[in-house]
């Protein structure tokens, strides 16, 4: 029987850098303290608070086995050799009941808002989530089954920036093997925001609460647990918005090539060449995947006024609310 | 200097439109009368710099006499050269003087290498030498500063991480060979009362030459630099010249983004944050100041430096 399921990007790439993030089965949420572990080397780490784990290793060998292992979880073994960069590792529980103390008198009630599963933003050899990326803010509409719940979470599937410049083959509708034309850069740090709904236009309105966030790793699955900061929703409609900070921090460049005259001939015609052309990029880029029914999103142009999107796919952004 | 000259008509505001008159100048060394290749010529309140050919040539279109802009031609082991534009009316060439050298021996007590500033190369996401929509890269030199337990020391060799891609897909093969570079390498002691590069340790010139390499190891055995003291710098001079050239898409207030010329290489800024700014840029005004475009989160640039006590 299989107790684990493992999704991996296809991506390979030669090094002795394992990295990736463990997930709950259940809840997909990110594992804290999970043991990462090297098989025969006295080499381990352990998850991180969005479950991110980064074990660098001089001198593997491909029947090495990286173990995962968390109190209260099945240990799973991955051998070395079917490590795949930027994996996501999601452990089930172990039959072992553990006891469970009440503390509350009344039971919470939770709801996830625009959810979307893992599936929708991992890439795999059938699927691609498209990366989505605009230059300054993107809001998406909310709606909760009642007013004054406790904004719990914000849910952000994210995607390395490499994935929005690769192209597919025609004939088989796989990943054409290009050589990434972007350096990768998993730092980011952008901001959140939380918007009322305007009653009249059923735009992004009035600014309620906004959190920083920042990023080191390559994160796909990004949690922002919000739980600490009491946040009461008085309204059912809200937006949650991302806005992307044009920092150096969140950089990424990419290679294009352009003409540039290299000589003049007899007649004076010019002799072109190709030479490097750099150009910025500014991180997150975040997933987003076909969807029948779309929340209504916009993004803010220039003038700092909010339109419609024109993006045709659900941007993966979810809030889990709480009674 | 066919480059050159182009880029100098930036230089032209008054009265450009019509024939213009050009003036060409080779930099030449006061003894030998020989060319000085690769020299840096700086004009600084247009806020153009490039660097020759082997020649030494450069021009400038327009009437010299109107020009009010200074000029300032620097060569490595030379003494730079400051000029009013119009007193360059009716010159051919520019003489630079040859700075005196200094000769040391390498104690024999030297036995252990240390490595400075190291970084996993892996981890190196950023890189300085690039316009981008919020800075514009008007330096000439960026310097890392070192930090040595113990005074003294041999310069052994350096590792560099730089901006690079490297393709070999036949529907990208347009863009192999695309990123080829060259740069010089200076050594400066820390000047004791401003902090930041000082008098150079080494007056031979370091040019360093790679086609895409992201990681470049730099031997400087040969060149027998010593370190007097536990603080010193090693700078990258960008070569402003047409192998170097290339371009940035910089998006600034237009809708469309502009291409802006741009020279390689981008150097990798270290991906472990110390406690100091230990970047340092040489302006177009010839000043070092620290460079703080990536302050606060990022002090060092992706240079290890290997020296032997």
């Amino acid at each position: 029987m299989t107790t684990l399921l493992i999704i991996f990007h296809t991506t390979t790439v030669a090094q002795s850098v394992f990295e990736g993030q463990v997930l709950d089965s259940a809840v997909l949420e990110p594992l804290v303290s999970v043991t990462v572990s090297l098989a025969g080397k006295k080499i381990a780490t352990s998850t991180n608070s969005q479950g991110y784990f980064k074990l660098t290793i001089d001198d593997t060998l491909r029947i090495d086995t990286l173990t995962f292992s968390s109190v209260g979880y099945i240990t799973y073994k991955l051998a070395i050799s079917d490590y795949k960069p930027n994996a996501i590792v999601i452990l089930r529980t172990s039959n072992a009941n553990l006891a469970q103390v009440n503390i509350t008198k009344r039971k919470l009630k939770f709801e996830r808002l625009n959810g979307f599963g893992l599936g929708q933003i991992i890439r795999d050899t059938a699927y691609v989530p498209t990366p989505y990326s605009t230059q300054f803010s993107f809001a998406k509409f909310f709606s909760a089954s009642e007013d004054n719940a406790i904004l719990s979470k914000i849910e952000i599937g994210r995607i390395d920036f490499e994935m929005l410049f690769l192209e597919k083959l025609d004939a088989n509708n796989e990943m054409e093997p290009l050589m990434p034309v972007t350096k990768s850069n998993p730092k980011t740090r952008f901001l959140i925001h939380i918007l009322s709904v305007n009653s009249q236009s059923r735009l992004p309105d009035k600014l309620l609460f906004t959190k920083s966030i920042s990023i080191e790793n390559d994160l796909s699955w990004v949690t922002v647990d919000l739980t600490s900061e009491l946040f009461v929703l008085k309204s059912k409609e809200f937006f949650v918005a991302v806005e992307w900070l044009r920092i150096p921090y969140n950089e990424i460049f990419k290679l294009e090539w352009a003409p540039r005259v290299r000589a003049k001939n007899k007649n004076g015609k010019e002799l072109l060449e190709d030479v490097s052309q750099y150009r910025v990029f500014y991180q997150p880029a975040l997933a987003s995947y076909p969807s029948t029914q779309r929340a209504p999103s916009y993004i803010k142009n220039k003038q700092g006024l909010w339109m419609p999107s024109s993006n045709d796919k659900e941007v993966a952004l979810s809030a889990t609310i709480k009674y | 200097m066919r480059c050159i000259l182009i880029l100098l008509y930036g230089l032209v505001w008054a009265g450009a439109k019509g024939q213009q008159k050009v003036n060409t100048f080779q930099v030449i060394d006061s003894l030998t009368r020989k060319a000085i290749p690769s020299v840096s010529i700086t004009i600084v309140r247009a806020k153009l710099a490039i660097s020759t050919e082997k020649d030494g040539v450069f021009s400038i279109p327009g009437n010299l006499s109107k020009m009010r802009d200074t000029l300032i031609v620097e060569a490595q082991g030379y003494m730079a050269h400051k000029v009013l534009l119009h007193k360059l009316q009716g010159m051919d060439s520019l003489r630079l003087v040859r700075s005196q050298r200094r000769i040391q021996g390498i104690p024999s007590d030297y036995r252990q290498e240390i490595e400075l500033n190291q970084f996993e190369k892996f981890d190196v996401t950023h890189y300085a030498g690039l316009h981008t929509e919020t800075s514009s890269f008007d330096y000439l030199q960026l310097a890392q500063q070192f930090y040595l337990p113990k005074p003294g020391g041999q310069l052994m060799k350096i590792y560099v991480s730089r901006l690079a891609f490297r393709l070999n897909n036949l529907r990208q093969e347009d863009a192999v060979g695309m990123e080829p570079t060259k740069f010089r390498l200076r050594i400066y002691e820390a000047d004791t009362i401003k902090g930041g590069p000082g008098e150079e340790l080494c007056e031979q010139v370091i040019e360093v030459r790679d086609k895409d390499s992201q990681y470049l190891e730099i031997n400087l055995s040969n060149y027998k630099i010593i370190i007097p003291r536990n603080s010193f710098f090693v700078a990258i001079e960008w070569m402003r010249d047409f192998t170097n050239q290339g371009y940035v898409l910089v998006q600034e207030k237009s809708v469309r983004p502009v291409q802006t010329i741009n020279y390689r290489p981008a150097v990798g800024v270290s991906p472990v944050k110390g406690t100091n700014i230990n970047i340092w840029g040489l302006n177009l005004k010839k000043q070092w100041k620290p460079y703080t475009y990536f302050s606060p989160d990022f002090t060092d640039l992706a240079i290890t430096a290997v020296v032997r006590q």
